[in-house]
């Protein structure tokens, strides 16, 4: 069975580019705020839901031009993960705000590639799932 | 009628073609057009007609009934609901408090509804009710995820997304079947959070 994913040049540009830009900028509020001062489970439990939070006004603008939960569930999880991942390593050693946004950024990325594999395999399942 | 649900749906009625017109429309274009393609020639009822955005993805010279609950929604639907090539009549109306007969009709279509309704068992449990013996229901809605980190983050964001739209955590597969539907097919448009759901009112 041909897996199920997203191939259409517009939004794969624009699911890339709403992902890395959110990552990067997550990323680099996150170096900036937290740093090895923190405890790296309170940064990490802090930073989760305010990278979340943070990356919601961005989730609308993308979503606006690319897609409605296609950009608002990946980008949302970036801003998760990419707060989660930059204020533990900010926590453990000093980091720029520069290293910051290329952590965030790859996060991103490694998000939008998750989110791509797993839609695929879930959708090529269909309606085995049904909840 | 659920004033606090219409009021919701009033102030997002200016903006909301800004926010859904493009980007998701255009990203379900080739999904939606096959889901309304199964629009058949009897009487259908469509809910929430919104501001008519899925309207031109509906196969012409169909009879359809199209319910929402927000009059300013329908103000800025009109010219595409007086578009249609076929009879569209709109009406502002709860689900929950729906005047039709029993059985009354034939298909019923939803488009991003049930993650809105209040009470979406007992929206759906009506719409089980103006069903005919037999008769279909087919959904394009998005629900919440089985899957962390996505069902995490649609559980945390759902509090927030319910002041202004809709939730984010919906169960609605559960609920159609809790309304007393015979589930057919979901299928899957975008993780498990897009979907299809077809069911159908036993015969």
């Amino acid at each position: 069975m041909p897996l199920k994913i997203e191939t259409r040049p517009y939004f794969v540009f624009g699911d890339l580019v709403a992902n890395v830009a959110v990552g990067a900028l997550i990323g680099a509020g996150a170096s900036a705020l937290f740093g090895p001062g923190w405890n790296m489970f309170i940064a990490m439990f802090v930073a989760m839901p305010l990278g979340m939070a943070l990356s919601l006004p961005f989730a609308f603008l993308f979503g606006a031009l690319f897609g409605a939960m296609e950009i608002m569930v990946p980008v949302m999880t970036t801003g998760m993960l990419a707060g989660m991942a930059v204020s533990m390593c900010a926590a453990m050693q000093e980091i720029s705000i520069g290293a910051g946004a290329q952590l965030g950024a790859a996060t991103g990325l490694g998000v939008m590639v998750a989110v791509y594999l797993a839609n695929a395999l879930i959708r090529t399942r269909t309606s085995h799932w049904t909840s | 009628m659920d004033v606090v649900t219409r009021k919701k749906w009033d102030r997002a009625a200016a903006n909301f073609d800004l926010m859904a017109g493009y980007g998701p429309e255009k990203r379900w274009e080739l999904v939606k057009r096959a889901f309304f393609s199964q629009m058949g020639e009897g009487r259908i009822l469509f809910l929430a007609v919104g501001t008519g955005l899925d309207i031109s993805f509906f196969p012409e010279g169909r009879s359809i009934v199209g319910i929402d609950i927000s009059p300013r929604m329908l103000e800025v639907a009109k010219p595409r609901v007086e578009a249609y090539r076929g009879t569209l009549e709109t009406q502002v109306m709860d689900v929950h408090d729906m005047p039709f007969d029993a059985a009354s009709f034939d298909q019923i279509f939803t488009s991003c509804t049930f993650c809105s309704v209040p009470r979406p068992v007992d929206g759906l449990a009506a719409l089980h009710h103006t069903l005919k013996p037999g008769g279909e229901l087919h959904m394009f809605e998005h629900t919440g995820s089985r899957y962390y980190p996505f069902r995490l983050m649609m559980n945390l964001m759902t509090p927030l997304s319910r002041k202004f739209g809709p939730e984010m955590n919906r169960p609605t597969v559960e609920n159609v079947k809790a309304a007393g539907f015979e589930l057919e097919r979901v299928d899957h448009v975008f993780l498990d959070v897009v979907k299809t759901i077809h069911a159908r009112r036993a015969a």
